[in-house]
């Protein structure tokens, strides 16, 4: 059976230019050589930092973005290229506020949307009251987006990207900047939609979330992809292992080298969480360990020691290494 | 007073820098008057009338002038709150007033190069020759009418700040002063009911005034006269725009409206 | 198949009047009022003045007509040319382009109410004319000189896309409107003759819109037919049509470059 989306050695890059008369170029590799495939009703997950290639790879399967080099294929169409045959059956989801129009009311925006993508008039009046209904917006419908929270913009947002009734759907970081309750809700639609056959790519930088609603999750290291498999076999990258997490106040940069290299250690990363740091030393025997750990970081302001299982998180971590903000 | 005339400096200096990076600004001071000029010259080139182009770019001039005083000055207060620098600039040692007077006058000066610029135009563009008869008489009426605009741009700003509704009639300003001022017509062909209001307008007075020292005075009397109703109202402006500093000095901390939130 | 196409003329209406809502109504009434109906209605009481005061006879209907059809930069030019960049800061110009809808009518629709306002403005500034400067209808060929004017009307719209077009990728569209408008105001003949300019800018001037609706206008307020000025008014929607298509275009190859190279970000 034919993938749904279908990506083969997939790059993108971009020119940068330095200075005036005499033209630096610069190729940066947005995304390098990305392959992966998704089948039907599949809910698949980028996970990556901010500035990995997500986007951008979201981008060129939206038709938004032409690829520089490979193959990107939805629903056995190019992206670039076959962008007409294409249009009618996707959908894309950003996070954030932009994407309406303000002035508008959320019914006359779902009109608006819905005039563009050619529906009819008894499928649109139809659709736009159950999606109303759907996202709990039938009662406000038509007051002025400018009005709305945040909050009901997004889902506002969620109506319009499916107003088309998409096969597949793509969701740019869509619980950014959603308070829990909202964000959880929005996770509940989407396994809702999955299971009525929709296929799904969603891209976000939060662990759990990949962990809680992706069938497979593919992890993108500055437009590299290194890892992909499901939440369960990642995590047993890290099994095995559990975690001594040490939160310091201000550490030097040899004291870490320095419990790098002990050989115990498997991995050292660190989180930042506002003044605090948190050193997250991946070892099998964490509680052997300590006395060490503690020695190396003697003139350092501890604020406290813990230890934990290794979650995908560590997994990621560990496979992408550094800072974590 | 020394430090007075420094601020009012420094404020003029920073008033025409940021100006010149705004499109609009640039369009008023350099566009707006080729084109006016433009127009004005072509349409009273067979008119008949003696020395036009002295009215051509008189009165272009005039235009621009108040063209920019409608499109900057007016809005300087509100956009500073908007740039965030309301705040800064209320709170420090020096008084507001002197800032603002010193933007406006930055304004304005700019606002002369456009009578500089309609006039190398037309004349590189049609070789037209202006004389003014009495050159020096001219220029400190030019001066006093600079004064006279900027004691009306202060009084806008202020009205500007304390009303919104006041805001909006922004919009409006420019062809009303075009019309009841005499700028490029006399105010003679206009019904006489309009007179009053033309009468408590500066501009109305200092066209006249410069007309007459373009073409040459006859009746120096008469010239004298129209100086002195000019200066007293000058005088009244900026009194009024005083007491309008006052109001917005108390309100705008009483509202908070000091910041854009 | 009819009904396909009476499906396609409702969607072009409804998005037209739907984009329009969208962007610009930010004005409440009384700014409205003040900058669609008081601000026009000053201008053209301030250059008839000037015109009858300068030309020097009793009867400025040239000079009125020109100017009542040259108020309608506001609307149908000002308005329009940000229409674009405005939908790429909403952020849905992204939208529109991958949606399967036609891009060109799409395009065409944001111009249309646009025309309606413009057309509107005009009238406002006729009215003023009757009322103070004894413009008089009489005997005039109403339906033609309504003719006259819807063209006019879009041909000033089509150029006020090509500049939203370009406006994705400049930066000052304001100060290029703002040129273009004054351009409009003295070169089309409202104020003073084309003949009268230099050899090239009449050339420029017969290249701009209005120019020739303006001279077709005061040929019909003076009893002239259709054999007249139906050359003029053609050539007008010609040239509406080739700025159209030009704003189209542009707009085409923007998004190509947009897609291809990423390096328009009107995404």
């Amino acid at each position: 059976m034919e993938s749904i989306i279908s990506v083969k050695g997939l790059q993108r890059d971009y020119i940068s230019t330095k200075g005036i008369i005499k033209k630096e170029k610069k190729i940066i590799k947005a995304v390098n050589n990305v392959s992966f495939e998704v089948q039907k009703g599949e809910i698949f997950g980028l996970l990556g930092q901010n500035g990995a290639g997500k986007t951008t790879i979201i981008k060129i399967l939206t038709t938004l973005l032409a690829p520089t080099a490979g193959e990107a294929k939805v629903l056995g169409f190019r992206t670039f290229g076959e962008e007409k045959k294409l249009r009618p059956h996707i959908n894309f989801i950003f996070g954030g506020e932009r994407n309406l129009y303000w002035r508008l009311s959320a019914r006359d925006n779902l009109l608006y949307f819905a005039d563009l993508y050619k529906l009819n008039k008894e499928t649109r009046k139809k659709r736009i009251s159950e999606l109303l209904e759907m996202v709990d917006l039938a009662d406000r419908a038509d007051e002025k987006v400018e009005s709305f929270s945040k909050g009901m913009k997004q889902r506002l947002q969620i109506a319009r990207g499916l107003i088309n009734d998409p096969q597949v759907l793509f969701l740019d970081e869509p619980t950014i900047g959603l308070d829990p309750v909202g964000a959880r809700d929005l996770r509940k639609l989407i396994s809702m939609l999955s299971s009525q056959g929709k296929t799904i790519l969603l891209t976000t930088h939060y662990m759990y979330e990949a962990d809680e609603l992706c069938n497979r999750i593919a992890i993108i290291n500055k437009g590299n992809l290194v890892a992909l498999d499901t939440p369960e076999n990642l995590k047993r990258l890290s099994s095995g292992t559990a975690v001594l997490e040490v939160k310091v106040l201000g550490v030097d940069n040899d004291k870490i080298e320095a419990l790098r290299s002990m050989e115990a250690v498997k991995a050292v990363s660190i989180k930042q969480q506002e003044q605090i740091q948190v050193l997250e030393i991946q070892c099998n025997d964490p509680s052997s360990l300590t006395q060490d750990v503690v020695n190396i970081l003697r003139d350092t302001k501890v604020a406290g020691i813990n230890i934990r299982e290794a979650t995908l998180e560590d997994a990621y971590l560990k496979l992408v290494g550094g800072t974590v903000c | 007073m020394l430090s007075i005339i420094k601020v009012i400096y420094s404020s003029c200096l920073l008033q025409m820098k940021q100006s010149f990076g705004r499109p609009t600004f640039q369009f008023t001071i350099l566009v707006q008057p080729i084109i006016y000029g433009l127009i004005t010259y072509e349409m009273f080139k067979n008119s008949g009338q003696q020395n036009f182009m002295a009215y051509a770019v008189l009165g272009t001039g005039i235009l621009t002038i108040w063209s920019s005083i409608c499109f900057s000055s007016a809005g300087d207060i509100e956009r500073e709150r908007f740039m965030g620098t309301l705040e800064i600039i209320f709170s420090v040692p020096v008084k507001f007033e002197l800032i603002i007077f010193g933007k406006v006058i930055g304004n304005t000066v700019l606002g002369i190069s456009s009578m500089l610029i309609t006039f190398i135009f037309l004349t590189v563009a049609f070789g037209v020759h202006i004389t003014i008869q009495q050159p020096i008489i001219f220029f400190a009426t030019l001066l006093l009418a600079l004064v006279s605009f900027a004691g009306i741009a202060m009084l806008l700003a202020t009205a500007f700040t304390l009303s919104r509704g006041a805001r909006i009639l922004m919009n409006v300003l420019e062809y009303p002063v075009f019309i009841l001022c005499g700028v490029l017509f006399p105010i003679e062909i206009l019904p006489v009911w309009t007179r009053p209001l033309s009468y408590i307008l500066s501009p109305t007075w200092a066209v006249k005034l410069l007309k007459m020292s373009v073409l040459g005075i006859d009746n120096y009397t008469e010239f004298t006269g129209y100086l002195i109703i000019l200066a007293l109202i000058t005088v009244v402006y900026y009194l009024l725009a005083l007491f309008l500093f006052r109001i917005v000095d108390k309100q705008t901390r009483i509202k908070a409206t000091l910041g854009v939130s | 198949m009819l009904s396909e196409v009476i499906e396609t003329i409702g969607r072009f209406f409804r998005q037209s009047t739907m984009s329009f809502k969208a962007l610009f109504s930010w004005l409440n009434p009384k700014a409205y009022i003040l900058i669609k109906v008081v601000n026009p209605m000053l201008q053209l009481i301030f250059f008839s003045l000037l015109a009858r005061y300068v030309y020097r006879v009793a009867d400025i209907m040239p000079w009125v007509i020109g100017n009542a059809f040259v108020l309608c930069t506001y609307n149908a030019f000002f308005g329009i040319g940000m229409v674009l960049a405005e939908e790429r800061n909403f952020g849905t110009l992204m939208i529109v382009i991958a949606s399967p809808s036609n891009k060109f009518l799409v395009f065409l629709g944001r111009a249309f109410m646009h025309i309606i306002d413009g057309g509107i403005t005009v009238v406002i500034g006729l009215l003023t004319g009757a009322a103070l400067f004894g413009l008089s209808f009489i005997g005039v060929d109403l339906p033609l000189f309504v003719l006259t004017l819807v063209v006019a009307m879009f041909a000033v719209s089509a150029l006020g896309l090509l500049i939203s077009s370009f406006g994705l990728v400049m930066r000052d569209t304001n100060l290029v409107l703002n040129v273009l408008a004054m351009m409009l105001l003295a070169l089309s003949g409202a104020n003073f003759p084309v003949a009268e300019l230099p050899f090239i800018l009449q050339k420029v001037a017969y290249l701009m819109p209005l120019t020739r609706s303006i001279e077709a206008a005061r040929l019909i307020m003076n009893g002239g037919g259709m054999n007249i000025v139906g050359n003029l008014i053609f050539s007008e929607f010609i040239v509406g049509v080739i700025y159209m298509l030009a704003g189209y275009l542009a707009l085409r190859v923007m998004e190509y470059y947009s897609i291809k190279n990423a390096s328009l970000d009107i995404i």
